[in-house]
């Protein structure tokens, strides 16, 4: 599969497929990031499309089976630079997810790599499907 | 393995998703013996900088391997085609896409660098000579 996209150089090539929620225009955005989910009978798999952002500024918690993940990505201007558009100097990433009362929250792990977290959220054993022998 | 992909759930109206409400707390052991998947596109975005030397363009790239990505100029458009894996599929599935970028005309065809880190390309585009801003000395 391939798609095309067209961008010119000016500024307006920008934004509409992204979950955006401006909050002080031009200094900051809160963005509701992208994520791909799916499971199995081990655990559910999250992964997030967090471009921009180090792994030390990405935080994840879990409270009341209410997942969430915070991130930000500080994209300032250079200095003698000019922003040919209207682009926020700080994008703050925020999901929460209710992961229901399936998931064991001690053994949640995540990675990230090239842009994208990647969380693994294994259910309880007690929820796992069992095979029942017929005697 | 089958997989069942889903339109994505992404609602600004709500406080947050539910991962498990519409297929999981009801589930019946049919669905659990099924890999479920739910997905959307992903974003790519495109900044434009310029100073006197050069314009730059930060174009958002999550999950794309620098291996996995080939810049092309032509014509005044720049082809980036990568390959990225498709969502959480570990079975080596890759899709392949194409963003085309419309450079300036006053770009420097030989002067262009790229870096790609944490999801985001970085590219260079020197101006060309008589494109940038000639200083008049007052005599």
């Amino acid at each position: 599969m391939s798609e095309k996209q067209d961008s010119c150089c000016g500024g307006s090539c920008h934004t509409s497929e992204v979950a955006e929620t401006a909050t002080e225009k031009h200094s900051g955005v809160t963005i509701r990031p992208h994520y791909t989910s799916r499971y199995d009978d081990e655990a559910w798999e999250v992964a997030v499309t967090l471009p921009g952002v180090a792994r030390d500024q990405v935080n994840v918690s879990i409270e009341n089976e209410i997942l969430e993940v915070e991130a930000s990505r500080s994209n300032p201007v250079p200095e003698g630079w000019q922003a040919l558009g209207d682009y926020p100097v700080e994008r703050r990433y925020q999901l929460r997810l209710d992961v229901g009362p399936e998931v064991d929250p001690e053994r949640i792990s995540a990675s990230q790599e090239d842009g994208v977290l990647t969380l693994r959220l294994p259910l309880k054993e007690a929820t796992k499907p069992r095979t029942i022998a017929v005697s | 393995m089958k997989l069942v992909r889903y339109p994505h759930s992404n609602s600004l109206f709500s406080d947050f998703d539910s991962l498990f409400a519409d297929h999981f707390r009801a589930f019946s052991p049919l669905l659990r013996s099924t890999l479920r998947s739910s997905t959307s596109a992903p974003y790519s975005g495109v900044e434009w900088y310029e100073n006197e030397e050069s314009y730059v363009a930060r174009v958002e790239l999550p999950g794309v391997k620098k291996e996995n990505l080939k810049l092309e100029l032509d014509d005044g458009l720049l082809r980036l085609a990568f390959e990225r894996r498709r969502g959480l599929d570990e079975a080596g599935s890759f899709e392949k896409r194409e963003q085309v970028l419309r450079v300036p005309e006053t770009v420097n065809p030989d002067g262009i660098s790229a870096s790609l880190e944490n999801g985001i390309l970085e590219l260079t585009l020197a101006k060309a000579d008589e494109a940038k801003p000639v200083r008049i000395e007052i005599k």
